[in-house]
């Protein structure tokens, strides 16, 4: 039993509105750290997610979960929470001047939300500009249930 | 929403921040008390956890979302927020007297302001040590310039690898978070702040190295070890008060002779 638990794959979750699941802006290309800190606004392309719902109650009012199976057969990417905070240290260590000072903080507030991010692989050639983020919206829908 | 762009984290609103001071808040901006400051926000939002050149860019998305609103807004609804002046009859009634907030009622009163943010340094608090940083950030980005502020910040750097402590009764504690963990992020919460202070002197008066100090911090930040730290911010104490003066004397600002030492304070 314990080596079963042990293999399963870990659970991620979302704090959101009530209505759905916030829509990222997939015509933004931030960095890891950019994304956490929201350094350059509060939507990137990334949507975040977390281990534990606990430490995100401030996220919005209702509890999504995360279909991971689903969201890797369709060939999106999930940034589990241990690579993610290796990556920010790696910024730390590599980067510098505002990168930097950003990873920094980006840490703290990933350990701290135990957060993993989903990076959207959707085609979106043929999508408007002005029309993405509605068009987003109905598709990351589909990749979590709410929790009641 | 992201709590990153409530009250909490702002310079105007001093002695709180996202894990400090679960009471009300005090608002500089506007001389009022903020009832809810996790879910209160507004156009001029600066943020304490980072330096504001490195934020810039999100700071003004969140201006432009807030724009059209004359005072606090609710940060999930989006509707203004009823203005609540300061009383401290009312606050030893209730019994929520918080000396931090009544500290900041009365900045107004005082004139020159930089007397008052004077007084806050040299504690070990935790509350005061991050309304400290908070008052000299919005000291400088008010006046705009470098010059009335060296000696705000010289003061600052003196006590920048000064451990803060913390009382139970200033963090905030939720959903069962080990208070070890609370207590660990007060005080990256005050060392980040009192960084972003000495970054943001370094932006306003053109010292690059001084804005990306924290490129100099090896391993202890990164790692989140204050002992290593520590160190770290000793050696910035010791070397940058004597860079800071002598950019000071080169810049004609140190302590002028025409007798206006304490004069030469403007707002």
């Amino acid at each position: 039993m314990m080596k079963k638990a042990q293999n399963r794959p870990d659970r991620y979750y979302r704090r959101d509105q009530k209505k759905g699941i916030s829509p990222p802006d997939l015509s933004k290309e931030y960095s890891y750290a950019e994304h956490i800190v929201h350094a350059r606004g509060k939507r990137s392309q990334y949507t975040s997610v977390s281990l534990d719902p606990t430490k995100i109650w401030d996220l919005g009012d209702a509890t999504y979960r995360l279909k991971t199976g689903k969201l890797k057969n369709d060939g999106h990417s999930l940034i589990e929470h241990d690579a993610l905070i290796e990556e920010l240290r790696h910024m730390v260590k590599n980067k510098d001047k505002a990168d930097r000072i950003r990873a920094l903080q980006a840490v703290r507030y990933a350990t701290r939300r135990r957060e993993g991010l989903v990076d959207w692989n959707f085609d979106i050639s043929d999508i408007d500009r002005k029309d993405l983020i509605t068009w987003a919206m109905s598709k990351v829908r589909d990749y979590f249930s709410r929790k009641k | 929403m992201s709590r990153l762009f409530c009250c909490r984290n702002c310079i105007h609103n001093c002695g709180q921040t996202l894990v400090l001071d679960p009471g009300p808040g005090f608002c500089l901006q506007y001389n009022l008390v903020i009832a809810k400051p996790d879910d209160t926000t507004c156009k001029y939002l600066h943020r304490k956890d980072l330096p504001r050149f490195t934020v810039d860019e999100g700071i003004r998305e969140h201006a432009a979302e807030f724009a059209f609103f004359s005072s606090m807004v609710s940060l999930s609804k989006k509707k203004p927020v009823r203005p609540v002046n300061y009383s401290e009859r009312f606050n030893w009634e209730k019994g929520s007297f918080s000396p931090i907030v009544h500290a900041l009622a009365q900045y107004h009163k005082m004139k020159p302001h930089w007397i008052m943010i004077q007084a806050f340094s040299g504690g070990v608090d935790g509350l005061r040590s991050i309304t400290h940083t908070a008052l000299i950030r919005r000291y400088m980005d008010r006046c705009g310039t470098w010059k009335s502020s060296y000696r705000l910040i010289l003061a600052l750097l003196q006590e920048i690898d000064v451990k803060p402590h913390f009382d139970g009764r200033d963090i905030i504690s939720r959903n069962g978070d080990p208070r070890e963990e609370i207590f660990a992020d007060a005080l990256w919460d005050v060392v980040f702040a009192r960084l972003a202070s000495l970054q943001e002197y370094g932006w306003h008066a053109g010292i690059e190295e001084l804005t990306w100090i924290t490129d100099s911090l090896n391993g202890g930040l990164s790692e989140l070890d204050w002992e290593k730290t520590e160190k770290e911010l000793t050696r910035i104490r010791v070397d940058w008060t004597d860079r800071l003066i002598k950019h000071a004397r080169k810049e004609k600002v140190f302590f002028p002779p025409d007798n206006q030492e304490f004069e030469s304070f403007e707002d």
